[in-house]
């Protein structure tokens, strides 16, 4: 995949929680500072953050009668414990790449065949020991499901979970957070198989297709620019044959301007307050564009 | 541009309240500017209780120094305040104080009958200025609903012991006594006069517990009793012999064990000597006699202590935890399985124990471990809080907190939890707001778990105690918290403010963003802890917003502050005349704050047509902000 960062020459900012980083500029040679400041985006319709990313929202469509077979680490939307953690390699697991350390799951998808699927996952447990996750199908109740009760340790498995009805059309098949899998267990597939049909066995049926929104609009939070001399946007960005549109505003969204990639801003009263605007537009080929760590480096007015 | 705010930053408007009624606190700071140039000082102000009923007499002990050398006279006056604007005048008396004396006023009132959280300030007053002025904050319940109001906190390095007699040290107002019988589901009424608990090998004497009750209910402290659907020690072995149709067996034919093996020298021993572990055997609470003998004992034990309330460390019922590898049977060898009936069959039993219990003791509270509704057990569970005087712990304890593989070690994640444990209560059917408990943290002291230094540059934890508090705050939950000073911020806040977390008439606002947004150039969260409550033709919404901590994990190490969340605006779109919508912010007090009390500042908003922008004061930790529109009896 081809990656690139907007205005290079800015700093990395990893995680939600990351505090303010402050940079004396020794090359300025006066006492101004530099401070990021972590942009984050408003809940949206088409779009989800997973593994850091944020890109479109994408939902599995089950084809005919097939089981939906969900690769955990192409879920919807995943959440792991920590910013810092990525799907873990594993040569056992299918694609190769499983989870570890599941915080949080979520699953759209579109069931063409109503009727009553039964859940099962590929999991891998570290240590004997009673393992459970919650889960819920829809707006049904939260429960809790018993994945292992000191079994089999360090080999993947195929664990039975809930029978779920589902109606054709949408569903939301969420492990909220936080799931129960924190302690390392590993979780390679998700299979919601017609009730009755036999236990998978090896790697599972065939992963079915994931289909990714359009395009999706997102807004970030606003900032103030009070302490603020100038800024300029900084971002990763994988556009994957898609693109990504960054506008701005300084009048609480009431007019957009388009972004200048790699531009420092000056800071005036009439620009006390910024926002963004994010557009992500798919690929002819379905896939998503995606972007991370967007931030704004500003240098500060001297304090007062 | 912010035109009003501005105008508001340095002037009188921008100095905090203190924790008090808002018309009186008004009335105050037109004086306060003569507010540094007195001798007097209000040394303290003591109510009598930190819990009261309703219709009590209550007292306060204020005390003034007159710190100068010439004499001073005034006026006291003192004022009750309550919810966030309403307050009553308690008392107003000539006081003359003589140079360098103390002098010590008695007020009296009674606390009638509006329930949750108050303040009582005490001014000086010389002609028109106020010289001094301090406060002191309690609750007062219903008694059929007290539990409400309840919270633990066991306080830290300078609080723990000064908290014994004086509750305001940490605004504890419930002593749960763990464990404190010889066995914690059969004799909990123990006829001994000493005895060694048969569960956490406390040496318990009876005078004594009876008499701390006494005397911590005398000041206002609520006390609990504690049983488990497992036996315990000697006197619960002799309890299974002495019924062995009573208690599950394993497949050998053994009294089945809850929690390991038993040792026969242990259980020959007296109830007087300690013991080496807890021998738990399991009743067979599918036997109607067996539940009707737990709701019997249960009662029998409010009889002697007179508790208050009674903790169940998870639901009396049909569930078969702990160690069933060799399987359970009835006395007669019928198999107890883990799911057919078990749900139904656990919530006709604590149904049958809770009918028992309020059949004599209608207004003691009952809270359960574990009860929150969900399944296994969602049946059971809410018929636990199908009830009033009622609530359900979410059992989290600080080392489990401390542990990375800890499902809530990430404060998000605790947030979830949190939030999770909320919505499970609003989503269930058939239950009516039951208190939410969550605890107990820092079950072990943090000066054992990190160096001196470290615990020193820590300020005893204040940090990671008050981002814990906030999460709290946020989700109406009432803490079981231990072990640090810096939870008293957050339970003198919810002791304050009480009506404005915990009342019922407190509802949820789901997805607020269509109404309400939160702009901060720091991270913030704020979107799941937004409430209303409706009723004298007006409307608050209330916002809790946490300042997000510095670091992802829950670290009780962290030795310094999170920079407070400064230019934080709250854009509101009213539905009412935007004119008269009224907006403060709220906050705990903070590490060094001069005057440790919460504050409350009435904030100036910028309009634009029906919306409303208002920049908050800055924050640490936890703001509230309730925004309140006259509405006229119109619902949004």
């Amino acid at each position: 995949m081809k990656r690139s960062r907007i205005a290079v020459g800015g700093w990395r900012i990893v995680g939600l929680q990351v505090a303010l980083i402050m940079v004396t500029s020794a090359l300025r040679g006066d006492n101004e500072t530099t401070k990021t400041f972590p942009l984050r985006f408003k809940p949206n319709e088409t779009s989800v953050k997973s593994l850091g990313w944020v890109q479109l929202k994408s939902h599995y469509r089950q084809r005919g009668q097939e089981p939906v077979t969900i690769e955990a680490e192409v879920s919807t939307r995943v959440q792991l414990a920590s910013s810092d953690m990525t799907p873990t390699e594993d040569v056992e697991a299918s694609g190769g790449l499983c989870l570890r350390y599941v915080n949080e799951l979520d699953n759209e998808l579109w069931m063409e065949t109503p009727g009553e699927y039964q859940a099962w996952y590929r999991a891998n447990f570290p240590l004997a020991g009673s393992w459970n996750h919650h889960e819920q199908m829809d707006e049904g109740a939260l429960t809790t499901v018993q994945d292992s009760n000191f079994g089999p340790i360090k080999q993947w498995l195929w664990v039975k979970g809930p029978v779920y009805t589902l109606t054709q059309g949408a569903h939301r098949y969420l492990w909220p957070a936080p799931t129960a899998w924190c302690g390392g267990a590993g979780l390679d597939r998700i299979v919601l198989a017609p009730a009755g049909a036999p236990e998978p066995t090896g790697m599972g049926p065939t992963t079915t297709p994931s289909v990714a929104a359009d395009r999706a609009e997102l807004f970030t939070n606003r900032l103030r620019l009070d302490e603020m001399l100038t800024w300029r946007l900084t971002l990763d960005q994988e556009l994957n044959g898609g693109k990504v549109e960054v506008h701005y505003s300084h009048d609480r969204g009431k007019t957009w301007k388009t972004l200048s990639p790699g531009k420092t801003y000056t800071v005036s009263p009439k620009t006390r307050r910024l926002s963004f605007r994010v557009q992500l537009i798919r690929s002819q080929d379905g896939t998503s564009p995606r972007i991370r760590n967007m931030a704004l480096a500003a240098t500060l007015r001297p304090s007062e | 541009m912010n035109t009003n705010m501005r105008s508001c930053i340095g002037s009188r408007q921008w100095r905090p309240m203190l924790g008090s009624g808002l018309t009186f606190i008004a009335a105050l700071r037109l004086a306060l500017p003569a507010f540094a140039q007195t001798s007097v000082t209000i040394e303290s102000v003591k109510p009598n209780k930190i819990l009261y009923l309703f219709n009590e007499q209550a007292t306060a002990n204020i005390t003034l120094k007159n710190g100068g050398t010439s004499e001073q006279k005034g006026r006291l006056a003192v004022r009750e305040a309550w919810d966030l604007t309403e307050s009553r005048e308690i008392m107003s008396a000539p006081v003359t104080l003589q140079p360098q004396e103390t002098k010590t006023v008695k007020a009296e009132w009674n606390t009638g009958s509006i329930m949750y959280g108050r303040s009582l300030t005490a001014a000086f007053v010389q002609g028109s200025k106020v010289v001094a002025v301090k406060s002191e904050f309690y609750q007062v319940a219903d008694p059929k609903e007290w539990f409400r109001c309840f919270m633990i906190n066991g306080g830290g390095k300078e609080t723990s012991e000064a908290s014994k007699t004086n509750p305001f040290a940490t605004y504890h107002n419930y002593d749960n006594h763990f464990c404190y019988a010889l066995s914690a589901f059969s004799n909990l009424a123990p006829q001994e006069d000493e005895w060694v608990s048969g569960q956490a090998r406390y040496y318990i004497r009876k005078k004594e517990l009876l008499a701390n009750i006494q005397a911590r209910r005398e000041l206002g402290v609520r006390s609990g009793g504690y049983t488990i659907g497992a036996t315990g020690g000697p006197a619960g072995y002799e309890f299974a012999r002495q019924h062995p149709d009573w208690m599950l067996r394993d497949k050998k034919g053994a009294f089945l064990t809850y929690a390991g093996p038993v040792s026969p020298t242990d259980v020959a021993k007296k109830t007087n000597e300690h013991l080496q572990g807890w021998y738990a055997l399991v009743p067979d609470l599918g036997n109607p006699e067996v539940v009707r003998f737990a709701g019997e004992e249960v009662v029998r034990a409010f009889e002697m202590f007179d508790w208050d309330a009674m903790f169940f460390d998870g639901l009396y019922g049909v569930h078969l935890e702990g160690n069933t590898a060799l399987g359970a049977f009835t006395w007669d060898g019928k198999p107890v399985t883990r799911e057919e009936g078990t749900d139904k069959l656990s919530a006709q039993c604590v149904g049958a124990v809770r009918d028992i219990i309020r059949a004599s003791c209608p207004n003691v509270a009952l809270w359960y471990n574990g009860s929150t509704p969900r399944a296994p057990l969602l049946e059971a569970r809410i018929v636990s809080l199908q009830d009033t005087n009622v609530g359900t712990l979410h059992e989290i304890q600080g080392a489990q907190m401390a542990n990375k593989n800890f499902y809530g070690h990430h404060w998000r994640s605790l947030y979830e939890i949190y939030m999770n444990e909320r919505n499970a209560l609003l989503k269930a059917k058939g239950i009516d707001d039951p208190v939410l408990a969550s605890g107990y943290t820092y079950n072990l002291d943090p000066r054992n778990m990190m160096t001196k230094e470290e615990y020193e540059a820590s300020r005893d934890t204040w940090t990671t105690a008050n981002h814990l508090g906030a999460l709290m705050l946020t989700a109406r939950i009432h803490p079981c918290v231990l072990a640090s000073d810096g939870f008293r911020p957050t339970t003198q806040f919810m002791t304050r403010y009480s009506a404005l977390l915990w009342a019922r008439d407190v509802k949820w606002v789901k997805e607020p963003w269509k109404i309400i947004n939160v702009e901060s150039n720091r991270e913030v969260w704020w979107e799941e802890g937004v409430y209303t409550r409706e009723g004298r033709g007006r409307r608050d919404t209330i916002l809790n917003i946490i300042n997000s901590p510095d670091g992802e994990a829950f670290d009780l190490k962290v030795a310094k502050d999170p920079d407070p969340a400064k230019n934080v605006e709250v854009e509101f779109t009213t539905t009412a005349d935007p004119r008269k919508v009224r907006i403060w912010a709220l906050q705990p007090y903070g590490y060094g704050s001069k005057a440790k009390e919460p504050t409350a500042v009435e904030l100036k908003p910028e309009r634009d047509a029906k919306q409303l922008i208002v920049e908050l004061p800055p924050f640490t930790y936890y703001t509230m902000v309730v925004l309140r529109e006259e509405t006229g009896g119109k619902t949004r």
